[in-house]
């Protein structure tokens, strides 16, 4: 699995995005002008300040707004691992779950702005999180400074090897017949697995039962054992239950094949085109931390993620990895609202 | 009417009991079938209120062979509840360290003997036996002094 | 089979493998032993230098870590009445009471032991039915879970057949704690007062610390002559032929009880104690004893524990579904290490599964050579002043609970349910059936709930399915015990949580 940079799987994916988005009403248009223009903006920034030279000069911390073990840990902590080297200086993880990671993601936005504290984000504490927690301030472009993603999870959609539907063409057409018979579900309300299964809802003008489970790994039991029926998850948890047969992948949410699943069509190739659902992992800085400082950690990122050893480790977990600018990185948080928050609106979750 | 133990709790749970529904008399109950957020609330709710309700009933029908609570025990009490009260207060504003010596410094005043030297060297010991584990152990990033 | 064994010996016997089977279950007796510090903040320190060992010890140690902690969690359920995790709770009951009767060194011996008969059965069952037990795993869910719980709930008036009233509206009280939080259906917040840390609910660890660990102190210096039987009468500092004699049964039970239930993802191991005792106090001749320092109230429930802990390696290897946030976290360690849990993971793996079957054995083993002797030290901190003792365990308490969420807001929590469990306590309310309450409530909610939207609605969903079924049988049956035991005159009975009735 290569490295995707933004010019090109990243854009095509952001041409099918955009294309769904506007399906969902929304003017975009003036989104991308506001991007375009933040990044042309943003390029000059790019003198060296002699603070940056010492730093750093002390272990610098990452906060994860999610529980040790979960997929957004494991990405922390293998990018640790490599900015460790690169830096000079321990980097560590600080793990502050809860509350669907509107906690780690406050306690981040306070952090001193120094550089010695950072956060991973994932599409839900950076995106979904602002349209569904309405009574807190959610909108991380507006708190913290940008450094460079880090890695996409591509989504699969898979049903239940008894589920008498051989391709995703025959799947719409049997929810079609059959409207709130089949069920699908995911990981909790607001979820990226959840409103993955609402975007398909919308987009196949189908109609399904969501059930909400506490996490992943429960939702894929009761998929696996047929309870529910469907599920939109990541390949990396999946994969092993493809391969045993007991559940059949019949879409990859993206614009491209996965090489560990060839004979997977994509959702475009599958009869779905713009259906495109991933997970994403992104570095973020406090707001006001000093720009020179910023600029070394994306270079850092970038070095880190470059290494064939980093991009295999990201590659067995499932994550291919990404790296940008930070003016690119605010560009896809907008992009991201764009498609998100009309959705959200649309389903009505409210988490607060 | 004597203050039984059962008296005492049958309202402590009638109260807990109304005061649950109170505060979840907003969330939607939806039905048996098609429960709502509320459903299991109310119905807790209801159940804690009656069962106190009967409690109390039983109580005052036999007041005559049920107890008392011989000796409450206010102080200790609200000592050890306000040491650690006070552990919550200060921990992330002043730092760990402030925090445990307040909590232990409190907590004293629940026994009867103390001493100064004893409590000195009693923090001293508890300190460095948390720094070892979860500071130097652990690194559990606390915030540790006022500065 | 013999072939894996093999290969599971010849993988765990190597020096390095040994020794960080050594490390991990030292490392958790201490962080169990300590109150409120779980094995989840000491996993996730391990966890960077793990990344430079094989997989195979990275498990090993991480493994050890974990059931080594469920093992020095029983020590201070026994001495100082406080359980680190929901299924210590029951040990708290009748270990404590025989503590206080001067018996510490027979109840932590007697947990040792049979943590060790039952952590060998739990292995060799995960050894020889792992492919079986799976596939029954994954046929159970909502429905059963819901009926498991609600016949777990039930156990508990079970135990309280004097004061049915007592027990029940304790666990109603507990079911209402444990609904604070946010509905996974309707992501409503319920009884969350606008306090954003309440979200996910109040952790289990903070209640436990209010109602056991402080209110027991406060009782303590109210009256401080109780507390003396504890440290004068410390006899018999080694478990006698006789307590054994006494127990050896109930060992085997609880292994049963707890590695069947083990395999249940997310719900056994928190249920599997509770009915271990159940079942103990049902089979006795003397139920009576229950609560006042029964040796069979010990071994049961801690060998169902251990056995549960050992087989819920199998959903979480075989089915790559974790059943506690701690296994979630040593998967993540597995996924960091380049390996997917899932079917295949025997097959592909097969240094690595086996090597741990075969690790849990040796660690089971160690864990008992390392604690014997430990309980020689544990008898002489009980006789350490007491005026040294309580700031000491209000001191770890505190720090352990606030290394949970680094959130203040939790150790204040745990002072507001040290009030209320010390008001039950004066009160002669058993605190007990409030913790089974609040563990099981929500879960039977949930699952509840989710039974009846995968039947649309229709409850027939509880006793067409087998299992379920069976469940709502047994609970059926133990209603009737509990009428029979009423109408027989239930006066002699005592109640569950220590305290006998006036």
């Amino acid at each position: 699995m290569a490295a995707y940079s933004l010019s090109d799987g990243g854009l095509k994916r952001r041409e099918e995005q955009r294309a769904v988005a506007s399906r969902l009403r929304l003017g975009l248009s003036r989104w991308s002008r506001a991007a375009l223009l933040g990044m042309i903006l943003a390029m000059p920034y790019a003198a060296h300040v002699t603070a940056a030279d010492a730093y750093p000069d002390r272990p610098v911390r990452v906060i994860v707004p999610y529980p040790a073990g979960g997929a957004a840990d494991v990405v922390a902590r293998i990018t640790a691992e490599y900015l460790t080297e690169e830096l000079g200086k321990q980097v560590f993880i600080d793990n502050r779950g809860g509350a669907g990671g509107t906690i780690g993601t406050g306690i981040a936005a306070e952090a001193p702005a120094d550089g010695y504290s950072l956060v991973m984000h994932t599409i839900s504490s950076a995106v979904l999180n602002k349209f569904l927690y309405k009574n807190i301030d959610m909108d991380v472009g507006n708190r913290f400074a940008p450094i460079s993603q880090i890695g996409t999870a591509t989504q699969l959609l898979v049903v239940n090897s008894n589920v008498p539907a051989k391709n995703l063409q025959e799947f719409v057409a049997l929810l079609k017949s059959n409207p709130r018979k089949y069920r699908y579900g995911s990981s909790g309300l607001g979820a990226i697995m959840h409103l993955g299964g609402e975007l398909f809802g919308f987009m196949s003008q189908t109609e399904a039962v969501h059930i909400a489970y506490k996490g992943e790994a429960q939702a894929m039991k009761d998929t696996l054992s047929g309870q529910t029926h469907f599920m939109i998850g990541s390949a990396p948890a999946l994969l092993p239950h493809i391969r045993s047969g007991k559940l059949r992948a019949l879409s990859v949410n993206a614009d491209h094949r996965l090489a560990l699943l060839p004979d997977v069509p994509t959702s475009s190739e599958a009869g779905l085109p713009g259906y495109i659902t991933f997970n994403w992992y992104a570095m973020f800085a406090p707001l006001g931390t000093p720009e020179p400082i910023v600029k070394r950690l994306n270079e850092a990122v970038k070095k880190a993620m470059a290494r064939p050893d980093a991009q295999k480790r990201f590659a067995d977990v499932g994550i291919e990895p990404v790296t940008s600018d930070p003016a690119a990185l605010t560009a896809e948080l907008k992009q991201q609202d764009a498609f998100w928050g009309p959705l959200i609106e649309r389903t009505g979750v409210k988490l607060d | 009417m004597r203050l039984t133990k059962d008296l005492l709790a049958g309202a402590f749970f009638l109260f807990l009991g109304a005061g649950a529904l109170i505060v979840s008399r907003a969330y939607p109950s939806g039905t048996a079938s098609e429960m709502g957020p509320g459903y299991f609330p109310h119905l807790v709710g209801t159940a804690i209120a009656i069962i106190g309700a009967v409690i109390v009933v039983k109580a005052l029908a036999q007041s005559g062979d049920s107890i008392t609570v011989a000796q409450w025990g206010f102080r200790p009490m609200l000592l050890i509840l306000g040491s650690v009260t006070a552990f919550a207060l200060l921990a992330n504003r002043l730092g760990l360290i402030i925090a445990i010596v307040a909590l232990v410094a409190v907590s004293r005043f629940a026994a009867r003997d103390r001493g100064l030297v004893e409590f000195v060297i009693l923090t001293a010991v508890l300190i460095a036996i948390v720094m070892c584990i979860f500071v130097l152990g652990l690194k559990v990033p606390f915030r540790l002094t006022p500065w | 089979m013999l072939d894996n064994l093999a290969l599971g010996f010849e993988t765990a016997f190597t020096i390095s493998n040994l020794l960080y089977c050594l490390i991990g279950v030292t490392l958790g007796t201490a962080i169990g032993v300590l109150p409120g510090v779980g094995p989840i903040v000491t996993i996730s320190v391990l966890l960077p230098l793990t990344f430079g060992l094989p997989p195979e010890g990275a498990l090993i140690m991480l493994s050890g870590i974990y059931y080594g902690a469920q093992y020095g969690g029983s020590t201070t359920a026994i001495l100082v009445n406080l359980p680190g995790e929901s299924s210590s709770v029951v040990t708290c009951i009748d270990g404590y009471q025989m503590a206080r009767q001067g018996r510490a060194g027979a109840a932590l011996a007697v947990a040792a032991i049979g943590s060790l008969v039952a952590g060998c059965i739990g292995t060799l069952l995960l050894a020889f039915f792992a492919p079986l037990l799976t596939s029954v795993a994954l046929d159970l869910s909502a429905p059963e879970y819901c009926s498991l719980m609600f016949l777990s709930l039930c156990c508990t008036a079970s135990l309280v057949p004097s004061a049915l009233l007592k027990g029940l509206v304790m666990a109603l009280t507990g079911v209402l704690f444990g609904m604070v939080g946010t509905d996974v259906y309707s992501g409503l917040s319920r009884f969350t007062f606008g306090v954003p840390g309440l979200g996910d609910g109040i952790d289990f660890v903070i209640v436990a610390m209010g109602m056991f660990a402080f209110s027991e102190i406060i009782s303590n210096l109210v009256d401080p002559e109780e507390r003396k039987l504890l440290t004068t009468r410390v006899e018999g500092l080694m478990i006698r032929l006789e307590d054994l004699k006494e127990s050896w049964k109930s060992m085997l039970r609880g292994a049963g009880v707890g590695s069947l239930l083990g395999i249940i993802p997310g719900a056994g191991v928190s249920v599997a104690s509770f009915v271990a005792y159940v079942v103990e106090k049902k089979i006795a001749r003397d139920p009576s004893r229950f609560g006042n320092g029964a040796i069979e109230g010990v071994a049961g429930p801690e060998a169902a524990n251990n056995g549960a802990a050992q087989a819920s390696f199998i959903p979480t290897l075989s089915l790559g579904i974790p059943g506690s946030p701690t296994m979630a976290l040593i998967l993540g360690a597995l996924m960091i290490q380049g390996i997917t849990p899932g079917p295949d993971v025997v097959t592909s793996h097969p240094k690595l599964f086996w090597g741990l079957v075969v690790s849990m054995l040796i660690g089971n083993v160690l864990l008992v050579l390392l604690n014997l002797p430990l309980i020689g030290v544990w008898i002489r901190m009980l006789k350490v002043p007491y005026r040294w003792l309580y700031p000491g365990i209000l001191v770890f308490s505190c720090v352990g609970i606030l290394t949970i969420n680094m959130n203040p807001l939790d150790v204040a929590l745990a002072a507001l349910f040290g009030l209320v469990g010390y008001i039950f306590v004066k009160l002669d309310y058993p605190p007990a059936p409030f913790i089974l309450g609040f563990v099981l409530g929500p879960m039977i909610e949930e699952n509840l709930r989710r039974a009846l939207l995968f039947s649309e609605g229709s409850y027939s969903i509880f006793v067409t399915r087998p299992i379920s079924a069976f469940f709502l049988v047994l609970t059926a049956l133990l209603f009737v015990s509990i009428l029979v035991q009423i109408l027989k005159g239930g006066e002699r009975a005592v109640a569950i949580g220590g305290r006998s009735e006036p």
